[in-house]
């Protein structure tokens, strides 16, 4: 019987410079696939390669020597000395491989719990392993239950529902005032990296408009013509606020620049339609007390970041579930993985038994010249009822003893010397 | 018999599903709202054995006596309660509207199965048409109370930086449409229930029904509606302020039913006790 093992490199044990020389382009899966496939010991081979990891998924003849041709093929194809390699490679066998496998589908072994990416390109990877022909009987309904584990999991848990980088924390509390963003305008005050973020999620999310408003007018035309918006000078705050339901700050001004006044006459004039303020500036610039205003909602980086940890433990607490729907997912395709390897053997022993059957209704048939088509029928069903009958306790049997790999050695060998099978 | 037997599993089956609303409230698992959900299209399946056989045994529309009453009372607010999950997806709705569904059940259990005394009087499809219409209209007011109520938790949550709680309820905007929903859909039921309990009680009842406290307390109650209702519809009504009115409206009927219907001399029926 084939191995399994997973080897590679990631996120939680190797370095980015290591990870950079490991990873294998979209070109070059399929042939890298192909190239391993090649190799004696090994019978199946997947590449999965994203920017957190580069694990190859192996079916082997002999678990010891797999280990080391993933080495020397890496060492030998990226260039890399051999130390550095075993420095950080990792190696999960068997039980172990199909849990890593199943866990990494979900998006549970990556450094966004609960991400959905993964299992895009855990698909592409294994797209391709097909195309190199280096998918069979063990990787196939490997990758196929993993992601149909996959499903299971998001159907019963909130792993990905909850938010965890400050963009699209944002962008959450401003779902949970207005709900569908569509219909309500964006306005970003500054125009560093954080506004960035917080712009592709506000579009992402389907804002209806984006307004950049900075002391600098040019980089605010270049963020809005990012983002497809449209940039203002700062004096042309007040007309802008105007319009905003979303207003994201980040300056690097000392002073307010959004005060309670401003915010009162503003209100006064959108007939108190709510306003949600993000404030992400350190030190800030919008007033604090503006909260106070009827229809006004403020948050700050502090917020935002509380909002994010509490996200985070939630997705932990969530990955424990999934965890234990992995374990159940794994021990059905474990049972599908034994019954599919004795279903070889259960072919033969009824191609056997059909074939005597079959001769010894011909000899019958001879002997007893003169039957009617019904009685023919009869005799047949008689000596296929007797078959079924008496095979299908040591199918059971077969089958009952597929999960212990010592047993069910032993029985197939006891099938296979006394029906004289090859 | 046979009636009691799905009435108690109906019973059992929502009180179930209640629980495992609140399991769910509490743990926010998927799997205690979907356990919840099946409990509740259970019972809601007994409830409807029950309201049938009640029909059948009658001849009538199952709503001539407090059983039946506060039966069909409880079908529908479980029906308000499918068809907001199916259009709004609030799962919170779920720890609450239910709840109201079984404190129905509860009181139909000790409740009288005699026919009020003015039903003989009364003609049939005008009697039918004004209770269905009158509890159909205040089963979608306790769902807009409910997520009027939800709305200023909400708010509260948000300026407060409530993060469980924030990210426990549903958006505002979510919030208000449903209480939108909501009053616009049970505004025309009562405007018609009242209509027609006023043909009942003017074709059938003695001159002096003008004066009977309820009169007074439904139109009340009908005005503030109507208030809410056009006010809405005009755009000037939303927010806080739209929250506050409907859940005051709704305390109004809530009192109307205990109280003032205690008062009256052709609504005092409901609280006519009997023995399941």
């Amino acid at each position: 019987m084939s191995e399994f093992l997973v080897a590679g490199f990631n996120h939680k044990f190797t370095p980015l410079e290591i990870r950079e020389k490991v990873s294998f382009s979209k070109q070059e899966r399929i042939s890298t696939c192909q190239k391993l496939g090649a190799l004696s010991a090994v019978n199946e081979a997947l590449v999965l390669s994203t920017c957190n990891r580069t694990e190859f998924l192996m079916s082997l003849e002999n678990l010891k020597e797999g280990k080391k041709v993933v080495i020397d093929f890496l060492a030998h194809e990226k260039n890399i000395p051999v130390e550095d390699l075993e420095k950080y490679i990792y190696f999960y066998p068997f039980q172990k491989g199909f849990e890593h496998v199943f866990r990494v589908a979900s998006g549970l072994d990556s450094m966004v719990l609960g991400e959905h990416q993964i299992t895009a390109q855990l698909k592409e990877a294994y797209e391709s392993a097909v195309e190199a022909g280096t998918c069979n009987k063990l990787l196939n309904p490997l990758i196929q239950q993993a992601l149909k584990s996959v499903k299971i999991v998001r159907r019963n848990t909130h792993l990905s529902e909850n938010s965890i980088s400050l963009g699209s924390v944002a962008v959450e509390f401003a779902q949970k005032i207005f709900g569908n963003l569509v219909w309500h305008n964006g306005l970003l005050i500054g125009t560093g990296e954080i506004l960035e973020q917080a712009a592709y999620h506000l579009q992402k999310n389907g804002i209806k408009s984006l307004n950049v408003v900075n002391r600098t007018y040019s980089k605010a035309e270049k963020l809005a013509q990012r983002f497809k918006g449209s940039a203002f000078s700062i004096d042309d705050l007040l007309q802008s606020l105007f319009q905003a339901d979303v207003v994201i700050s980040s300056t690097g001004s000392s002073q307010y620049l959004i005060k309670k006044e401003l915010v009162r006459k503003v209100m006064e004039i959108r007939k108190y339609k709510s306003i949600f303020f993000i404030d992400l500036g350190v030190p800030r610039d919008i007033e604090p007390d503006i909260s106070s205003v009827k229809g006004v909602y403020l948050y700050n980086i502090e917020d935002l970041e509380e909002a994010v940890k509490m996200n985070i433990q939630k997705r932990r607490r969530e990955s424990k579930i999934g965890d234990k729907i992995i374990r159940q997912q794994i021990i059905r395709f474990q049972e599908k993985l034994n019954q599919q390897q004795i279903s070889p053997l259960i072919h033969s022993l009824k191609n056997r038994a059909e074939t005597i059957r079959q001769e010894e209704v011909k000899k019958t048939m001879k002997k007893l010249k003169g039957l009617s088509p019904k009685e023919k029928n009869e005799l047949e069903r008689l000596s296929s009822a007797i078959v079924n009958k008496l095979l299908h306790d040591p199918f059971m049997a077969l089958k009952k003893f597929s999960s212990d790999e010592k047993e069910k050695n032993k029985y197939q060998q006891f099938i296979k010397d006394i029906f004289n099978l090859e | 018999m046979m009636m009691e037997l799905i009435f108690y599993l109906s019973l059992i089956f929502i009180a179930g599903a209640v629980l495992l609303f609140y399991f769910y409230a509490f743990f926010q698992q998927k799997k205690w709202f979907n356990r919840a959900t099946l409990f509740l299209v259970l019972g809601s399946v007994f409830l409807t054995g029950v309201l049938f056989i009640s029909g059948l045994k009658a001849h009538h529309h199952p709503s001539t006596n407090p059983f039946e009453i506060y039966n069909f009372l409880a079908f529908l607010v479980l029906m308000v309660y499918f068809i907001s999950e199916y259009k709004f997806k609030i799962r919170m709705l779920g720890a609450f509207l239910p709840l109201v569904a079984l404190l129905f059940l509860f009181l139909s259990l000790f409740s009288s199965r005699n026919s009020f005394p003015l039903i003989k009087e009364l003609p049939d499809s005008l009697f039918t048409l004004h209770t269905a219409f009158s509890l159909l209209g205040v089963t979608f007011f306790v769902l807009s109370f409910i997520a009027s109520f939800f709305y200023l938790l909400q708010e509260n949550f948000l300026k407060d930086k409530k993060m469980k709680g924030i990210f426990r309820l549903p958006s505002l905007s979510l919030l208000e449409r449903t209480s939108h929903f909501s009053l616009l859909t049970g505004y025309p039921f009562l405007t018609f229930g009242v209509i027609l309990g006023f043909m009942l009680a003017g074709t059938k009842l003695a001159g002096e029904w003008m004066l009977d406290p309820k009169i007074g307390w439904t139109l009340l109650v009908w005005i503030f509606y109507s208030f809410a209702f056009l006010r809405r519809i005009s755009g000037k009504l939303r927010g806080r302020r739209f929250a506050w009115v409907l859940i005051i409206s709704f305390m109004m009927i809530v009192l109307g039913y205990s109280l003032i219907n205690y008062f009256s001399h052709f609504h005092g029926f409901i609280f006519s006790r009997g023995q399941l």
